[in-house]
């Protein structure tokens, strides 16, 4: 049990690394792009049925937003009745007006459609998504109202994919080992993000701290935390998700409030790292080896770094009062693009980690003379 | 000019040809090569101080920065030394004597003081010097205080014994003779000739509650005492072989005494000697020791580490006057210590630290001395050593046990001193943490008035480890000892004696380095770094007000209450000022006193701590927002007033300048974040 669990200041840190009305725009440009889709008499007729995956969909997406993934499933077609190569050609008929405004961007896999501002989704989107996701129509109104002032590029990845067995089948893309660069290989790749969403849903149904699922919540702080002391280096973000589904499965990390449970999180995922030889991560839904496998010294410095957090962390839980504890957190949770430092300091507390002392009235009264500042 | 005395010496040859043709035209001859006679003025001979009608002027070497001598026969009054006349104070540098007219003049105003009566405190301590009668000079060594004892009255007299005696209590006798002419004086010094051993000699001493001037012959002496005393005296001589008697008169500061050495020989012949007397006991030191030394003898200090720092203050504070002193030390002196320890050299290598300080301080008579050997870490044993003493001072160097000192004092309301040395002796800092304003051991890492004073690199800070790990060596030269161990013992009387004069931190540059310690002296307030304590709520407020006013400023005002001494930002209203621009913000008279009201009912401890707007054009403060919060500076509604400029962005990622109004500056600041206020009502760590 943490000394102090300082349960505000984590949800303040939930809000903080949350997306925000961000996701709300990110959303809307799937709505939007999904009407594009939808447009197409070609994808209309192989059954298009578009779904929201990726972090978005899992609701584990933290500040400052990445790629909106969307499957574009053909639903009238399998693995064995269409190529990559055709289904995909099929997709970049269909996203032509996005092409027609220079937003649209080829990838070996997928299309890429940009938003950025300028081109941030009309409100007619926002309010589609709004209704489906149970946004507030207030929120709606403020972000509509500020939509042009919002500096927040990002991009809509349309991935097309056809059923294979309970599953699906999306374009498997190789590598060429002289030049780097990534190609279709004309093969289909077995996925299930859709039952990952799913999974993921199941998973955070309990633990529940404060009548909230641990899962999604310990996702996001873990994906943070990632983000702060491991950015740009692989494994990506999927890999810690997936070795959380599997420690929270195992019933291994555990803990009654957040602190306790983020604590041991880090404990978890900084053990894991040293074993992932024996003990390879596996995603949930295929119970394959996560691919591709992260090269053995990127695992290495990452077990180093998380080791290294996880005592602070744990330092953090055992900390005599609470300014030294969130310090701590403070370390652990590092800050994003937004603040320098995503975890609150509690009330009464310096970011020394020294409490405050006794408060003295200011008496001062603010005088009642007219101030003029400026250039006049 | 030419090369003989007088002018082979002088600093200014011409200016003594001036003189000396000034005082030949006035009379004077040359006798001797630096003397010129010539005729006493007349209101000396009026006065009554002699009978001759000649004087002489003595050209000293290196005139006319010493005064010429006077030499005036028969010159009989206090100021007299034998002939000369001293009618110059060692501290007078007037040059007054550089004309006969200058010289005649203060004659005059001698003789007008003479009148009336010196001032006690002109009073000569060292009456041997009037004496005038050829005969042989010992030494002596007293106690004056010890001899007569109580508080005697005209008339009086009573024994005394010399030297080796001890007194009823076990104490030494409180006088010594001995042959000056053979050496300083050890208690196995000659004695004068005739005189076999302490214990043969007994004294009387004859006390007078004044005398015209000293005496100056054994005649003179006889003269100034009572009958009675006169009887007793010759009954002394008629009756013993060795007697010494003094005569003693109070001044100022003190009895001083004149006495005689009296010894018969064989056939009856006695020889008398006049002893040169110097004073020693407690009082006579204390003399010494400043005017605080009086009320410092019923005060005690305890020094935690005799080490090179709490060594020195240790005999500092010994010889100011303290009269009890706690030394705790658990470590031994080595040969290597002695460099910067206050242990005299040839200190034997093993002593403790704190044996060899008490026996060395054990010379200043009015201190009594414990020690305790041992390392005192721990919370208890630290609670006892400090409720043993008036003030505890830490010499230890050590940054953790100076802030468990300061915790465990805290807790108990006793006050602390700790000194320490940093970035190899280039910085001294003394702490105190004893007057309820004093801001603890343990707040002040945070606070910018106590500057975090980071290390050298350890190679420039150390010069090795004695014994491993534990015990690195401070590179501070002793120079850099002795005035930490100064700043630490001045701290501490100012304290004890209650006039607080100084800080609760001192910081003493004494080489530069990097700013804020890059000028020599003190460290100022002004000098340091100013942070402001912003709350991470105030200032996402800040941002988004000043995000959601673009394209235009707004702005308002930050309040907030004072927390360990220094303002907290905790909340920022806005006065929106409807005909803001780009470049201009104003707020209207009474909106911002009506703004504290409101912000007074959430919470009775906030007041106004400052004024803030948006520039969206990034730039620091306009000359009129400098002149702004000039004036509001001038009010004391809005005193010493915080302004914070908002960059605002439409991301809401705006940047923050803070300024603060100072002595008729407007200067950066740094921020500081913190969380909000404690609550009004409870203990957030409960």
């Amino acid at each position: 049990m943490a000394e102090h669990d300082l349960n505000d200041e984590f949800l303040t840190t939930q809000q903080r690394i949350s997306l925000g009305d961000r996701a709300l725009i990110a959303i809307a440009a799937h709505v939007e792009v999904r009407s594009v889709l939808r447009a197409d008499p070609q994808l209309r007729g192989h059954g298009l049925y578009d779904i929201l995956i990726g972090s978005y969909a899992r609701r584990v997406s933290i500040w400052p937003g990445k790629d909106v993934d969307v499957f574009g499933r053909l639903n009238h077609d399998d693995v064995g009745t269409i190529t990559p190569d055709d289904a995909y050609g099929m997709f970049d008929t269909a996203l032509q007006p996005f092409a027609d405004q220079r937003r649209l961007t080829p990838q070996p896999r997928s299309y890429k459609v940009d938003y950025r501002p300028g081109r941030l989704p009309g409100e007619q989107f926002l309010r589609t998504a709004a209704a489906e996701y149970g946004w507030a129509r207030q929120r709606v109104d403020r972000v509509v109202r500020e939509l042009d002032q919002l500096a927040f590029e990002f991009s809509v990845d349309v991935v097309p994919a056809v059923g294979w067995g309970d599953h699906y089948g999306i374009p498997e893309v190789g590598r060429n080992v002289s030049t780097g660069e990534r190609y279709r290989t004309g093969h289909w790749r077995l996925t299930d993000p859709v039952e990952l969403n799913r999974l993921t849903q199941v998973r955070n149904r309990a633990p529940r701290i404060g009548g909230a699922g641990a899962y999604v919540r310990t996702v996001k702080a873990i994906k943070q935390v990632k983000a702060h002391h491991l950015p740009d280096t692989k494994p990506s973000a999927l890999f810690y998700e997936f070795l959380l589904h599997d420690g929270f499965t195992e019933g291994t990390i555990t803990g009654a409030s957040w602190a306790d449970i983020t604590a041991s999180a880090l404990a978890y995922v900084s053990a894991r790292l040293h074993t992932i030889a024996e003990r390879p991560v596996c995603d949930p839904v295929l119970h394959e080896e996560y691919q591709p496998a992260p090269p053995a010294g990127d695992l290495a410095a990452s077990a180093t770094a998380l080791d290294d957090v996880a005592r602070a962390a744990q330092r953090a839980v055992r900390a005599s009062t609470r300014c030294q504890a969130a310090i701590e957190w403070r370390q652990v949770f590092g800050g994003n693009e937004r603040r320098d430092q995503v975890f609150p300091l509690p009330p009464g507390c310096r970011g020394t980690g020294a409490t405050m002392g006794a408060t003295a009235a200011n008496i001062a009264a603010g005088g009642t003379a007219e101030r003029s500042f400026g250039e006049r | 000019m030419n090369d003989e005395p007088p002018f082979d010496e002088t600093a200014d040859p011409e200016l003594l040809q001036r003189f000396i043709d000034e005082i030949e035209a006035a009379g004077f001859e040359r006798v001797e090569p630096s003397a010129w006679e010539g005729p006493t003025p007349r209101s000396l001979i009026d006065a009554g101080h002699t009978d001759s009608e000649r004087m002489a002027i003595i050209i000293q070497p290196a005139w006319p920065y010493f005064p010429p001598l006077l030499r005036v026969p028969g010159i009989a009054a206090w100021h007299a030394d034998q002939e000369r006349l001293c009618i110059w104070h060692g501290e007078d540098f007037s040059q007054r004597w550089k004309t006969l007219e200058g010289i005649y003049h203060r004659i005059d105003e001698w003789i007008e003081e003479a009148k009336d009566g010196f001032a006690a405190v002109e009073n000569a301590r060292n009456p041997e010097i009037y004496w005038q009668e050829d005969i042989e000079r010992v030494a002596g060594l007293v106690d004056i205080d010890a001899v007569i004892g109580g508080s005697p009255s005209d008339g009086d007299h009573d024994e005394f014994q010399f030297g080796d005696a001890r007194s009823a209590d076990g104490r030494p006798s409180p006088i010594n003779v001995f042959d000056i002419e053979r050496g300083a004086f050890r208690i196995t010094s000659p004695l004068p000739i005739g005189l076999q051993n302490h214990r043969q000699a007994r004294g009387r001493w004859f006390y007078r509650t004044s005398v015209p001037h000293p005496p100056r012959s054994i005649e003179e002496f006889r003269s100034f005492l009572t009958d009675k005393q006169r009887e007793r005296l010759d009954r002394d001589l008629r009756s013993r072989p060795v007697v010494m008697y003094g005569l003693v008169w109070p001044n100022n500061a003190g009895l001083v005494a004149t006495m005689i050495l009296s010894i018969a020989d064989q056939t009856g012949t006695r020889t008398d000697r006049l002893v040169v007397l110097r004073p020693t006991g407690r009082n006579a030191l204390l003399l010494r020791a400043g005017p605080d030394a009086a009320g410092l003898q019923q005060r005690s200090v305890a020094i935690l580490g005799a080490g090179a720092i709490g060594s020195h203050a240790a005999e500092l504070l010994t010889r100011a006057g303290i009269g009890r002193l706690r030394l705790v030390d658990f470590d031994r002196l080595w040969p290597v210590n002695l460099v910067r320890h206050a242990a005299p050299p040839g200190t034997p290598a093993g002593t403790n630290k704190t044996d060899v300080l008490r026996d060395h301080l054990s010379q200043y008579p009015w201190a009594q001395i414990d020690v305790v050997e041992g390392a005192l870490g721990t919370p208890s044993g630290l609670h006892q050593l400090l409720a043993s003493a008036d003030i505890t001072i830490d010499g230890t160097g050590h940054a953790g046990l100076a802030e468990l000192i300061g915790r465990v004092a805290q807790g108990n309301g006793q006050p602390v001193v700790s000194a320490a040395l940093f970035r190899g002796g280039a910085v001294a800092r003394v702490r105190r943490q004893a007057l309820e304003g004093d801001t603890p051991f343990v707040q002040r890492p945070h606070l910018d008035r106590y500057p975090e004073i980071p290390p050298l690199d350890d190679e420039l800070e150390y010069v090795g480890t004695e014994t491993g790990c534990l015990a690195l060596v401070h590179n501070a030269p002793p120079t850099a000892v002795t005035l930490a161990a100064t700043l630490a013992a001045e701290v501490a009387i100012d304290h004890l004696t209650g006039r607080h004069d100084h800080p609760d931190e001192i910081i003493e540059v004494i080489r530069a380095g990097e700013p804020p310690f890059d000028q020599l002296g003190r460290l100022r307030p002004d000098d340091l770094p100013v942070t402001i304590d912003l709350t991470e709520r105030a200032q996402d407020q800040l941002r988004e007000l000043g995000r959601a006013a673009l394209p235009v400023e707004t702005g308002g005002i930050l309040l907030g209450c004072h927390v360990d001494g220094r303002p907290v930002v905790a909340e920022v209203v806005e006065l929106p000022d409807a005909d803001a621009t780009e470049n201009h913000y104003r707020i209207p008279e009474g909106a911002a006193q009506a703004a504290v009201v409101a912000a007074r009912e959430r919470d009775g401890r906030v007041g106004y701590l400052g004024e803030w707007h948006s520039h969206p054009s990034g730039e620091g403060p306009s000359p009129l927002d400098v002149a702004a919060m000039l004036v509001l500076d001038a009010d004391e509604d809005t005193t010493d007033p915080i302004l914070v400029l908002v960059e605002p962005a439409t991301d809401g990622q705006g940047g923050l300048d803070a300024f603060v109004t100072r002595n008729g500056r407007v200067m950066p600041a740094s921020i500081c974040s913190t969380g909000d206020l404690p609550s009004a009502d409870k203990d957030e760590d409960a």
